[in-house]
């Protein structure tokens, strides 16, 4: 089943970058084709850059703003003259602003932030998650959801840091392959492959302790 | 049997990180093919490969709640970047060459402004209107024009067969002459030796052929006099 989820993942991949390759291109040419197609870009990503973004702030308003600064950005960068030839992906380039421009966002804002704490010392140890931002979790969405097991890994998510959080999150919720976040992430594959690992086995730690599995 | 123990325990720790990636499809095919014959036989292993496939499910299933507005947020953002820069755009492309549109009107005006007459009430005689344009603007025009080296610039600007920036005037308009159509208007092209021209309308605040007028009258009025240019024509 997996195999043929990350089939199909890698299709819609493939499809959805052409899609973008396309209109890019179209709103890189200019004239009255340009706002359509960048309208239909935006509507492609959009969800995908907010997701991250909030990942990345935990906080509504703040991935707000910042998913607009990114389409900003990167309607400066269409309509303008860099030489873009070599983008291959333009979602994994456009989550790529999206962290950049995130983090440039609360570098501003000098949002505090719990960060880092995943590393391992050096016996090995995992040191402890922190609890998530309360945004997040006072989020009246949280309120509906009636499904615990989905409730459990989303905490789980939450106590990750923000590095093994981004990194399984792009994997899971955006289909990004290892090399895309490698590029996204500026990290090597290899430390790609072992932060996965390394987070998936936190979340079933966190539920198994918590009697979800 | 100890040993094989330790031996399984030790495949297994080694396999694990690999066995993730072989969940996101991301291995080599002869690794693929070991962690498939591994799970297979290792009960442990199975198990873990089923958690993490579990918890791939739900994270999927999770569902981020984005603001209802998102999209017209965004592209009201954009809309509201656009804007700032229209101008430059939207000069650039009204501009014409003055052999199509202006003809004897221009080649007067340019003249009168060579010999250094009193271009203002020429202007008002011949029925320039428009809004008011920032005199900073063909200000910073010229100055980044010089300093791209733009030696020409100001025969470039006088010389009838360069390319002017008066669009019509209105006193055109009266007498008869036709105002370009959209698509004639998305077909104006500035000269590439026309190098004021063409850095006037990127840097200018004017957004229509009105304002486009008032600025030639800035220009000619006040700031090729000021700069002392209104001396030679080439």
């Amino acid at each position: 089943m997996a195999e043929v989820l990350e089939a199909v993942g890698t299709k819609n991949g493939e499809v959805r970058d052409k899609k973008l390759l396309q209109y890019a291109e179209k709103v890189r040419k200019g004239g009255r084709e340009s706002e359509k197609a960048f309208e239909k870009f935006v509507s492609i990503c959009e969800k995908g850059v907010y997701e991250l973004a909030l990942q990345i702030s935990r906080n509504r308003e703040d991935a707000l703003d910042i998913t607009q600064d990114t389409f900003v950005k990167l309607w400066q960068l269409l309509s303008g003259d860099s030489d873009l030839s070599e983008v291959r992906s333009w979602y994994s380039y456009l989550l790529r602003m999206t962290r950049n421009c995130a983090l440039d966002y609360l570098r501003k804002q000098s949002i505090r932030r719990y960060d880092s704490l995943s590393t391992e010392d050096e016996d090995g140890e995992r040191r402890d998650m922190e609890v998530a931002d309360e945004d997040i979790s006072s989020n009246p969405v949280l309120a509906y959801e009636r499904d615990e097991q989905i409730k459990a890994v989303r905490e789980a998510i939450e106590s990750l840091d923000d590095d093994h959080r981004q990194i399984l999150i792009l994997r899971e919720t955006e289909g990004c392959s290892y090399k895309e976040i490698s590029d996204i992430m500026g990290i090597e594959m290899g430390t790609v492959k072992s932060k996965i690992f390394r987070a998936r086995n936190h979340v079933k730690e966190y539920l198994e302790k918590r009697n979800i599995f | 049997m100890i040993d094989k123990e330790e031996k399984i325990g030790a495949e297994c720790e080694l396999l694990r990180e690999t066995l993730s990636a072989y969940l996101d499809g991301e291995c080599e095919e002869h690794e693929a093919q070991k962690i498939k014959a591994h799970i297979e036989s290792c009960a442990e292993c199975r198990a873990l490969y089923e958690r993490f496939s579990e918890i791939s499910y739900n994270i999927n299933d999770m569902k981020t709640t984005a603001p209802a507005d998102l999209h017209s947020s965004i592209m009201k953002a954009v809309a509201n970047s656009r804007a700032e820069e229209k101008p430059k755009q939207s000069v650039y492309m009204r501009v014409r060459k003055i052999s199509t549109w202006c003809g004897a009107g221009v080649a007067a005006l340019i003249c009168i402004a060579l010999l250094g007459g009193p271009l203002f009430n020429t202007m008002n005689d011949m029925g320039l209107t428009g809004k008011s344009v920032a005199m900073e603007d063909a200000d910073r025009s010229l100055d980044i024009a010089e300093n791209d080296g733009a030696t020409n610039l100001y025969s470039n600007v006088l010389d009838d067969s360069s390319v002017g920036f008066i669009y019509y005037s209105d006193k055109e308009l009266s007498d008869g002459a036709e105002a370009p159509t959209e698509a004639e208007k998305a077909k104006d092209c500035v000269e590439e030796d026309s190098i004021f021209t063409k850095i006037l309308c990127e840097n200018t605040a004017a957004d229509d052929e009105c304002q486009l007028i008032e600025l030639q009258e800035i220009v000619i009025k006040d700031v090729l006099p000021r700069r002392g240019v209104l001396k030679e024509r080439r």
